[in-house]
């Protein structure tokens, strides 16, 4: 297929259904076109990613392009530069197709949060595509975009995934560069792909990941090539009793789906291993405070002097930073940058900041005593099949609970990957998380891919 | 650590983090950090006696770049975003004190 | 006031000598069209990052080696949050609770030493300029990196806080860590003062004061503030904890802000940034490339070359003046006595009196020492010094060392052979008998009455000693 016959049918998937679902907050169709033809011209089938179409979160850069992160505040802004992930995409032969929509500035987990409206899951109109990169996970899911490019702070890129039934990897933290994507926590941000399958979720990977001088906390830890198995022998897959015999508020299909996931998994020769991850209860607490934490001065950024958003006339300087501010930013936003305002205040910074930078240790420490008796972990990703828009909106702890298994290798840096597992009784998509050691992203890769064939025959026969 | 949070923390933290608040949206918001704190107080059952804060997840050394110049931006592309701007600048309400 | 003292301790803000700004690429510039000098990280656009420079650590380690501090193997970057339009991200990245150098000190003119308690890394802000219509931001000076450099408040008066302050520049300067200027705010100082009781031992309530752009405003604020609590506290007040400009125009200090609206900063490890490590094998060789400080090359210059203190001091000022110096004097240290002093008083007279900068002297000194040499040698007059020198220092079309050599061709040779000297003489002798019959008297001094008298026939271009010789010959015969 050419690179211009591909990038129409996705066009004409976003014309057909994205006024519906609202995947995207700015579609190139133009520009897609002239590259498409540009790179059908070339035919440089030697670019690991030519012609293929990926949607970009919108907290990503694209040079000329605007960029919101789902905030009016954003609104109209356009950056001068590529995101170094885009550039790379872009030298691979990628066609990038527009910026999907996402929970304002990646806060939330329902794509519901978004200053320019809601994303519906395509799987389930009536459902939410989970968050925040929902806009990315939709596009996806319903064939507008090959692939797409995620956030993930706190399980941003895995959940979406899981809600539209794809694959998505959140890469160990500082694998791949986070130069050119707006921050919301910067110790927990990282940048990965969401796609149909684990292996071109892999592909997307081998593109962004490496070393980037424009991030210092990006690593030169070389990245390793998947090595694809078809059995399992030898390997020891971890169960956090704590992520599935003893988890809190677990739906039943759920539940069930991981038991036939490690069915499966058993069945191809890996061990199944009982592990403990104990303070997997304080994550969220402690993944809360410090996200906030850092998101209270990311966010002091936008003050609406050197772009975004302006109060009008405001007759101080206090008066255009208050009200620009607290005019232009969402709810939960705001309510973020309070928590993580009070959280470093005088006073208060030992028992919040701090503290929570502690148990972040202790929760880094259970992972690595992990490590000693397994492999890889397996447990579900999220704790419940996609609700209803509007359903928990309402609540903003009610929807912290939702991130409960991904916060915690978010807090320790460790890879993480989405793979669909099966529908519930609803035919909602369940996915599973595997998690791995810091920067072996080719073992849960390699597992996520065997697991993901096990549940999907067709991909089998692929 | 359970923190009654009244208005006048609510203020204060309003205040720097520079966002305007009515005096009818105080007692909304205090009410959601108040269970907020609730929710993160379960840090309170951690022992994190002698325990190092953990900031960055892999604790690596920085690595710093050579002192080399590169082109930045033209000031056109510089100010392309700005609300406002005169003579080159950035333009602001004038600042007082 | 004689009942009070001072406790005063500086914080000084050095630029440094770095091509590029501390956390991105982009050029290092004074001045120049605003905000052309920026790029997404200095501007705090979204999704831009910090990347340190290296050369910034180096200059830094360099200023701790250089004032004895003790460097650390690991130090933080964090960030100070606060919002101000000049600093575009809303927060500074500087180093709070674990900064790069720890404990040194600085020893005055007098032996003095006034401690060093940190030094630290961080960003400068971008320029406001304050019209009636608004505050324009230019971020050109955005990300320029700073060390801040904070003493102990171990300085009592207002001259010790000036000496502090030069002893510390000529150490930054001599290390290549920052230019110095003042003026031009590369080199930036606030106080801190208070006053308390001779004898007690508690500190009184401190009052910062900014904006000092030079060593004489400096020393002007701080002794005018010490004045001023001293009046307060005289008057039955208290002092108010706050911060204090100096206007230089009006000589006096000028309540700026005080300590009841103080900002909390809410620091914390910037995470953008790892911890920087400084490997010791490294650092050993920085310590190893250190050259000689100002304090040494003092020590040198009266011991070795036998200046006085105020010549040498004067001298190690500017570091570069030393050098050229240094340089100059290699192959005729017999001539330092009589160059360093010459330098500063003929030479630094003439530069006051036509308004040139010191640094064209720096490059003209072989030229000043072959005059400097012909003078004491006896082969240029005082009065041919003078005028060489005037001439060569009002001739700005050409450069100073060979203004210098022209006007040292025009002043021709001084008078000193006997036969042309000695029918001057005889006439001076006759023209003031009375002067003879005192001298042979025993009024000796009288010699320099009679050698002045031939010098003015001469037109001044004589050789003095010469004119001495035959006078002794004359008149002890
Ligand atoms: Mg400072
Ligand atoms: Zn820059």
């Amino acid at each position: 297929m050419t690179a211009t016959a591909h990038v129409e049918a996705c066009l004409g998937q976003i014309a057909a259904r994205d006024g519906q679902i609202a995947a995207f907050l700015h579609v190139d169709a133009d520009g897609a076109r002239a590259r498409a033809a540009v790179l059908d011209a070339q035919a440089d089938w030697s670019a690991p990613l030519h012609g293929l179409t990926i949607a970009v979160k919108d907290n990503i850069a694209v040079a000329g392009q605007p960029l919101t992160a789902g905030s009016r505040m954003l609104a109209g802004y356009v950056p001068p530069r590529d995101a170094t992930v885009v550039a790379r995409l872009l030298a691979a032969g990628a066609v990038l197709v527009g910026k999907t929509n996402m929970d304002e500035f990646g806060m939330g987990s329902s794509t519901e949060l978004s200053g320019f409206g809601p994303t519906r899951n395509p799987l389930d109109v009536t459902r939410v595509p989970g968050g925040s990169s929902g806009g990315s996970a939709a596009a996806v899911a319903a064939g507008m975009a090959w692939a797409a490019l995620g956030t993930d702070t706190g399980g941003s890129i895995r959940q979406p995934a899981a809600f539209c039934g794809l694959a998505g990897l959140k890469p160990t933290y500082g694998r791949v560069s986070r130069s050119g994507v707006v921050a919301y926590a910067s110790s927990l941000d990282q940048v990965g792909p969401l796609a149909t399958t684990v292996r071109d979720v892999a592909r997307v990977y081998a593109v962004i990941a490496g070393h980037d001088p424009l991030d210092a906390t990006s690593t030169d830890e070389p990245v390793s090539p998947v090595t694809w198995r078809g059995d399992l022998a030898g390997l020891r897959i971890g169960v956090a009793r704590e992520h599935l015999l003893a988890a809190e508020g677990l739906d039943a299909d759920v539940k069930q789906r991981m038991e036939q996931a490690l069915d499966a998994l058993r069945t191809r020769g890996a061990v199944i291993v009982p592990v403990s991850l104990p303070h997997t209860r304080h994550a969220i607490a402690a993944y809360y405070l410090v996200a906030t934490a850092e998101a209270s001065a990311n966010l002091s950024r936008y003050d609406g002097l050197r772009y975004g958003q302006r109060v009008a006339n405001p007759p101080t300087l206090d008066a255009l930073y208050t009200h620009s501010r607290a005019d232009a930013l969402g709810k939960e936003v705001q309510r973020r940058i309070l928590l993580g305002t009070f959280a470093l205040s005088a006073g208060f910074q030992d028992a919040f900041y701090q503290k929570a930078c502690r148990v972040r240790r202790k929760i880094a420490d259970d992972f690595a005593q992990a490590w000693q008796t397994c492999d890889l972990l397996l447990g579900p990703t999220s704790p419940v099949p996609p609700w209803r828009l509007g359903e928990k909106v309402a609540d903003p702890l009610a929807m912290y609970l939702m991130d409960a298994f991904t916060v915690g290798p978010s807090l320790a840096g460790l890879p993480a990957l989405a793979v669909p597992v099966g529908v519930d009784i609803q035919r909602l998509p369940i996915g599973a998380q595997l998690i791995g050691r810091a920067f072996d992203e080719a073992t849960i890769l390699a597992v996520g891919d065997v697991l993901q064939r096990a549940f999907d025959p067709t991909l089998e026969a692929a | 650590m359970a923190v009654h949070v009244d208005a006048t923390i609510v203020r204060q933290v309003a205040k720097l983090a520079k966002l305007s608040l009515t005096d009818a949206e105080l007692p909304d918001v205090a009410r959601d950090l108040e269970r907020i704190l609730a929710l993160v107080a379960v840090l309170d059952e951690v022992d994190v006696a002698g325990v190092a804060p953990l900031v960055h997840p892999h604790e690596q050394g920085l690595k710093p770049r050579a002192d080399v110049p590169q082109t930045g931006l033209t000031q056109a592309q510089a100010l392309a975003n700005a609300p406002a701007q005169d003579g080159g600048c950035f333009l602001t309400p004038r600042v007082i004190g | 006031m004689s009942a009070f003292e001072a406790v005063i301790g500086l914080e000084v803000h050095a630029q440094l000598l770095t091509r590029t700004k501390i956390f991105c690429s982009c050029a290092v510039t004074v001045g120049g069209e605003p905000n052309t000098r920026t790029c997404p990280v200095c501007l705090g656009l979204p999704g831009a990052l910090p990347v340190l420079n290296a050369e910034v650590v180096r200059l830094a380690v360099r200023a701790g080696l250089g004032t004895g501090c003790t460097v650390q193997a690991i130090s933080v970057f964090a960030r100070k949050n606060y919002f101000y339009p000049d600093l575009p991200k809303g927060y500074q990245i500087t180093q709070a609770e674990l900064p790069v150098c720890l404990d040194g000190q600085i020893v005055l003119d007098d032996g003095k030493v006034a401690r060093i308690q940190r030094i630290h890394l961080e960003e400068d802000a971008g320029k406001s300029i304050h019209g009636d219509s608004g505050t324009r931001v230019d971020l050109n000076r955005a990300g320029t990196p700073l060390v801040e450099i904070v003493g102990h408040p171990d300085l009592r008066t207002a001259d010790e806080a000036v000496s502090y302050l030069r002893e510390l520049r000529g150490i930054l300067v001599t290390l290549g860590v920052c230019d110095g200027n003042m003026e031009e705010g590369s080199l930036r100082c606030d106080a801190n003062v208070s006053i308390r009781p001779i004898g007690q031992e508690m500190f009184g309530t401190r009052v910062e004061i900014k904006n000092m752009n030079s060593f004489r405003s400096v020393r002007d604020a701080i002794a005018h503030e010490i004045g001023r609590q001293a009046d307060v506290i005289q008057d039955g007040h208290a002092i108010r904890q706050e911060t204090r400009l100096w206007n230089a125009d009006f000589s006096r200090t000028e309540s700026m802000r005080s300590k009841e609206e103080a900002a909390d900063y809410r620091y914390f490890p910037d995470p953008d940034l790892l911890p920087l490590h400084i490997d010791p094998a490294w650092l050993a060789l920085q310590r190893a490339d250190l050259p000689e400080l100002p304090a040494a090359r003092k020590a040198r210059y009266q011991g070795e070359l036998g200046l006085d203190a105020r010549a040498a001091n004067w001298l190690c000022e500017e570091p570069p003046r030393a050098d050229a110096f240094d340089r100059t004097i290699a192959d005729a240290p017999e001539l330092a006595t009589a160059f360093a002093p010459f330098l500063m008083t003929q030479v630094q007279a003439q530069l006051q009196r036509n308004d040139r900068p010191w640094p064209e002297v720096d490059a003209a000194m072989p030229a000043l020492l072959r005059i400097c040499r012909k003078w004491r040698a006896g082969q240029l007059a005082n009065k041919m010094l003078a005028e060489l020198l005037q001439t060569a220092f009002a001739d700005t079309a050409q450069p100073l060392a060979d203004a210098l050599a022209h006007a040292e061709s025009l002043a021709g040779a001084v008078v000193s052979d006997v036969a042309a000297l000695e029918p001057v003489i005889a006439a001076v002798l006759a023209k003031f008998p009375g002067e003879v019959a005192k001298y042979r008297a025993g009024q000796k001094q009288l010699v320099g009455f009679f050698v002045g008298q031939a010098m003015r026939q001469l037109a001044g271009k004589a050789d003095a000693q010469a004119i001495a010789a035959l006078l002794a010959d004359k008149l002890d015969a």
